[in-house]
């Protein structure tokens, strides 16, 4: 494909810059000196794949290499599908315009379990045989990486392998070991490869195969050991680029970003990135320090963002933002500090907060009573919001954004009202805080709910839960919405239940659920997470074709024995600690941070953090 | 405003570039000021942001040789050159800055686009074109939509170049503005071919 091939239709596509590659940043390499060609696949869009640090990685990992080159492809919208099945044009790398299908690898990473048909959709548009039964010789070796890896069986039939846990070390080992056996000559080199890719730690193969009797449970073909995670030796010296792509168009995070810590030690017993990230690892000051000046130097963003999951635990967070304000503001930077949390709010850091942040203020408490918080673990008391908005106030912010969950287990109506009730007072909290202030003519407080629906994900404590049914939650939000009915400061937005429910069946799903998303990519599902390509009756219609009943994943309670789909795969949290921490869950137990005191999850000597904690004291 | 230094930056756009829209251009020559360090004027106010004047932005899809971009810096730039140089090393693929002029800069009332054509355009369809007692032509106005004028009044001059593109005059600016896309629908739609089949650049600017 050249560019020529496009031009004649690519104005009667939005935004046609996405898909036509040239940003500033942007990697062309010389194609007769290349030994390795990699398609790194983001299955959304490109203003969400270009947003996304994984994919900055690991193209600036593999591009160091002078004899390997990582190219890009996305999602296209709709508009520009039509273009290319119109015009017979296969997807193609935005780098060299070269499709896909002649690459030695295309990767894709698994965020989120509804973009799943997205990779059907880009495997077919790429013109590669969906199904890695159906795939030759002649054909590229399809993988995938990601957090969802923690769960890839429902797309087990279509990938040649799984990379487990953390990229950037192990996807260069694989495709060293690739490149040397294509470089030796190696005859039937796809097939032999895959034989042998299993030998690397973290790689998740075909050689698992189902046990037919029970196909939750997983068999391994040869004595090969059980695939386990890859955590990265040293967070301090691992890969991290320091120069990288600048859109030409606004994309959703269009700023530089610079990852403070990996893994958390909150423990919040619904969240799986808190689980499947651990060990918690903090990156040094003069790190992060010089990470984010050769990031800016080069990008010349006017705006960096510290992420992690948790940017206020970091040991030695005051210092980092008085290290990096020195740099920021003497060069017109603004600092980005999503993810805090409001326990840790100091009035210097939120001061600090408020230098940068002029707009409105974000809290999840995720569930209306302290009851319920205890049960989720989510350790933050209602005196705390309240501290935390009332600085926010007396900075001059008056719109204060929510999340809350539906949903959660042990939740009552109480809990429900109670969301109302906390929105309610905060609105007076807004009041009193001016009034004590002498603020005479205040704008009107605002306050953004947003419920959305809990989804019980795998390798948390609540992979035991069920998750509500239907009925449950609609009469969840009926009452959350008369609840508040009457305040028009507060508006309230909930997702679309089924949506929550479907990346939940994805999420715990087995083998079987291969031939499920095929259906729904064949009816035409794509985009499954955006509102308006939302198709359940398509989904619906998948499920009953294959005699499949969706509601076996999510709606019951599982014991202890149980043998879920992921429980081969070992991310280094034991089923016990999961088991127990359940069992907390239903009495109202909480579970102290992994800082205050260590709750042997199973990381053991994976975990550095007592060693983090004794340098945050030595000065 | 008093020590501020004007200058205005003549760049080139094509390739890809071509479908960059023009706020992006801005974007992409914000964080290339950034990149290069310059002086750059931030204007005062609330959200500080880079003073950059495009006075005759193009439409997404046209190409430009010559096109016009107004800035101002807090510090004199000593040496023009090197500062394009280093400008130039940061820009993305296809987009150039050719010249920087420190003076006086020239008015500016037309501009010049050589239209290339995918079929073949003759001189005999140039000159009907023209001969039309009037030129009928539909330009849209986000207020008033579809709009319905007359088009020959506007064109100062129209000639087929070498290789059969087509080389057009029409004004640009706040007073009187036509776009070469009007243009190119109306030729077209005379002339009975797909506008899809043209592309068009702006090769330059006339008092």
């Amino acid at each position: 494909m050249n560019f020529n091939d496009l031009k004649k239709n690519i104005l009667s596509v939005k935004s046609p810059a996405k898909y036509l590659g040239g940003e500033y940043g942007s990697i062309v390499k010389d194609k007769s000196k290349i030994e390795l060609r990699f398609a790194f696949c983001f299955p959304d869009t490109y203003e969400i794949g270009m947003s996304h640090l994984g994919l900055r990685i690991l193209y600036g990992l593999i591009n160091e290499r002078d004899k390997y080159w990582c190219e890009r492809a996305f999602a296209p919208a709709e508009d520009f599908e039509a273009l290319l099945r119109n015009e017979e044009i296969k997807l193609y790398g935005l780098e060299s315009y070269d499709e896909i299908r002649d690459f030695d690898f295309i990767g894709f990473t698994l965020q989120y379990e509804l973009s799943y048909t997205n990779i059907l959709n880009m495997l077919d548009l790429a013109g590669v045989p969906l199904y890695a039964a159906d795939r030759t010789e002649a054909d590229p070796i399809i993988i995938a990486g990601g957090p969802c890896c923690c769960n890839p069986e429902p797309l087990f039939d279509f990938f040649d392998f799984f990379v487990i846990g953390e990229g950037e070390e192990v996807t260069l080992e694989i495709l060293d070991l690739y490149n040397e056996m294509k470089l030796s000559g190696t005859k039937k080199l796809r097939s032999e490869f895959l034989n042998v890719v299993g030998k690397i730690d973290g790689v998740y193969s075909h050689k698992y195969v189902a046990n037919d009797v029970n196909s939750e449970a997983i068999m391994c073909k040869t004595d090969e050991k059980i695939p386990k995670k890859r955590i990265i030796s040293d967070i301090n010296r691992s890969f991290y680029p320091k120069e990288t792509i600048v859109p030409f168009n606004e994309i959703v995070h269009d700023r530089a970003v610079e990852e403070v810590i990996r893994g958390c030690i909150r423990g919040c017993r619904f969240c799986q990135a808190g689980y499947i990230y651990r060990p918690y690892r903090e990156k040094d000051i003069t790190t992060i320090d010089r990470q984010i000046k050769s990031l800016c130097d080069f990008t010349g963003y006017e705006t960096v963002s510290l992420s992690s999951l948790s940017t206020s635990d970091h040991s030695r967070i005051e210092e980092l933002l008085n290290t990096l304000n020195k740099y920021t503001e003497s060069n017109n930077i603004g600092m980005s500090l999503p993810s805090m949390r409001i326990d840790s709010f100091s009035d210097e850091l939120i001061s600090e907060l408020m230098k940068v942040r002029k707009s409105g203020l974000t809290f999840a408490p995720e569930a209306g009573t302290q009851r319920l918080r205890n049960v989720i673990n989510k350790n933050i008391s209602e005196d705390e919001i309240f501290k935390a908005c009332e600085s926010a106030f007396t900075f001059g912010i008056n719109s204060i954004k929510l999340y809350f969950m539906l949903g959660l287990p042990t939740e009552n109506d109480e809990d429900i009202i109670a969301i109302a009730k906390l929105s309610e007072r905060i609105i007076e909290l807004y009041y009193s805080t001016l009034k004590s202030k002498n603020v005479a003519k205040a704008k009107p407080p605002q306050i953004s709910i947003s419920a959305s629906t809990f989804i019980p994900k795998p390798f948390t404590p609540f992979e035991f839960a069920p998750q509500a049914s239907e009925t449950e939650i609609k009469h969840k939000q009926e009452l959350l919405k008369n609840a508040i009915k009457k305040n028009r400061k507060i508006n309230v937005s909930y997702n679309d239940y089924r949506m929550s429910f479907l990346e939940a069946i994805l999420a715990r799903g087995d083998r079987k659920l291969s031939k499920v998303i095929y259906s729904a990519w064949k009816k035409g599902c794509k985009f499954d997470g955006w509102d308006d390509h939302f198709k359940w009756n398509s989904w619906i219609q998948s499920f009953e074709e294959n005699n499949i009943n969706p509601y076996d994943y999510v709606n019951r309670e599982y014991d202890k024995d149980y043998r879920f789909p992921w429980d081969h795969l070992n991310f280094f949290i034991d089923k016990d600690f999961l088991w127990n921490e359940w069992q907390k869950a239903k009495c109202g137990i909480t579970t102290p941070n992994c800082r205050e005191e260590c709750s042997n999850c199973g990381l053991g000597r994976r975990c550095d953090i007592r060693k983090i904690n004794r340098s945050k004291y030595v000065e | 405003m008093s020590n501020n230094f004007s200058y205005r930056i003549i760049f080139s756009k094509a390739d890809t570039a071509v479908y960059i829209s023009h706020l992006d251009v801005m974007r992409t020559f914000t964080r290339a000021f950034r990149r290069a360090k310059t002086p750059i004027y931030y204007t005062e106010g609330y959200t500080k942001r880079p003073l950059l004047v495009f006075p005759y932005p193009l439409s997404l899809g046209i190409g430009g040789e010559k096109e016009i971009l107004d800035i101002k810096t807090t510090v004199e730039i000593p040496d023009v050159n090197d500062f394009m140089t280093r400008l130039n090393a940061v820009l993305a693929n296809g987009i150039r800055v050719n010249e920087i002029i420190s003076s006086e800069f020239p008015p500016v009332n037309y501009a010049i686009y050589e239209i290339i054509s995918s079929a073949i355009i003759s001189d005999v369809m140039v000159n009907d074109f023209l001969k039309q007692d009037s030129i009928q032509a539909t330009k849209f106005s986000k207020k008033k939509g579809d709009i319905v004028f007359d088009l020959k009044p506007y064109i100062k001059m129209i000639e087929l170049v070498p290789n059969e593109n087509i080389k057009v005059i029409l004004p640009v600016g706040e007073l009187s503005n036509v776009n070469v896309n009007v243009f190119i629908k109306a030729f077209s739609d005379f002339v009975g071919f797909d506008s899809n089949g043209f592309y068009a650049k702006r090769t330059g600017f006339l008092p």
